[in-house]
Parts: C-alpha cells; structure tokens; sequence
C-alpha cells in the first residue's frame, strides 16, 4: 500500500497525518497530489510552494512514485529561531 | 550529537559533546522564543517534527559542515512540543582550532535547518493560533 503523510498546516487542511492508497501502477508526484486535490479540494493551493518527500528523500513533482513508497507532503520547513 | 528532544535543552551537555583538547573555539548558537512577532505579543509556540526525516536531514547538515571546515566537531539538537518564552528551541555546537570556521560553520547550520529540516512552528497568541510556513529550499 502507498503510505501519504501530511505535515503541520497540511495535515490540519486534510484532517488526517496519514492515509494509506492503492496504487496500480506507478505514478509521478504530480499525478497523486491530483488525485489527492479532488479529495482534499483546499491543498490546491499548497501546489506551488509545498514540499514533497518520497521515502524520506526531498523530491520534486516529475518523481516517480511506486505502490509501495511513502510520499511526505508538507509546508516550507519553519524550525529553529532568531 | 544529533537529536529532536522532548524536553527542555541541556545546553552544557551539547558543548561538552564538541570539545576536544585540538579545539581553541566553541561557537554556539541558541535560538530562543520570542514574545512577538509580526507586531502581536506571542504566548508561546509550538513546534511538530517529522522525527525520522528530520535527523537525516540534521545528519546531512553536519556531514556537509564537516567537509566544508576543518572542524572537530558539531552537535545540534532541536526540541519539539511546547515551548515558553525565553527558552531554547534549538542549540547548535561547534567546535575548531580557530575561532572562524566555527563561526562560519554555526552560522551555515542554522541557516540550513531553517529550509532542509522538517520542522514546523506555530504560534500562540491571545486570540488564536498560526503556523509559520518558511519560504521553501
């Protein structure tokens, strides 16, 4: 099963930190936030700015996403002060 | 020393962990919590981690900072839950023969964290709560 994590504001919007898919075949980044967008209409707009990780690496929208993979979906990092 | 804590920073406990009779300077760098921001009085903050991802990528930072300068060693270590005002968020450790490339590699640490590591901060006002989005890699 395709594991999907959502961080911080993210996972607030959705309401969930982890939902679990079933994927036929592989994929792309790109193509599961879409599918995810008709699901969850509000992180739409997180589209542009959010970051994304496939089994905890940092990845980008053409990433190739297998139906085993954990993809990270999450808001730029804020940690630390000052 | 690499670490996401729970619990209040031990900030002692981090220098002792990069001293080395080799090393003439210890920089350090404390990030503290602030009673404001964005001209609101700010109650306290409360920071989520991505635990696992996070200490990959806190690895990542040190692995880099000791290629880049000749360092002896660093630690950072990042507290997550609850926080109040004045105390530490996070406390980096670094320790050199000469007092620059400790500075230079402090600074470069905390710079880093602040947009490769997973970490998210929200602040507490009086009237409501916001999570603070940085501004991405």
């Amino acid at each position: 099963m395709l594991k999907v994590r959502f961080f911080a504001s993210l996972k607030d919007l959705v309401g969930e930190s982890e939902i679990e898919m079933q994927l036929e075949q592989e994929t792309s980044v790109r193509e599961l936030f879409q599918q995810l967008e008709t699901r969850f209409p509000g992180i739409k707009k997180y589209e542009s700015i959010m970051l994304v990780a496939v089994n905890m690496e940092y990845a980008d929208l053409d990433a190739t996403v297998t139906p085993d993979d954990e993809v990270c979906f999450f808001p730029p990092v804020s940690g630390g002060t000052g | 020393m690499i670490r996401i804590v729970e619990s209040k920073i031990d900030r002692e406990e981090i220098v002792q962990s990069v001293a080395t009779p080799e090393s003439g300077a210890i920089a350090t760098f404390d990030g503290t919590v602030r009673n404001h921001a964005r001209e609101k009085p700010v109650t306290h903050l409360h920071y989520e981690a991505f635990p696992e991802m996070a200490l990959k990528e806190l690895e990542k930072i040190r692995a880099e900072a000791m290629q880049r300068w000749p360092l002896n060693g660093m630690a950072i270590v990042h507290r997550v839950g609850r926080m109040e005002i004045g105390e530490s968020s996070v406390f980096i450790a670094v320790s050199s023969a000469h007092r620059n490339d400790a500075f230079e590699a402090c600074r470069f640490a905390i710079d880093t964290l602040k947009t490769t590591v997973p970490i998210w901060k929200k602040e507490h006002y009086q009237d409501g709560e916001v999570w603070i989005e940085g501004y991405g890699q």
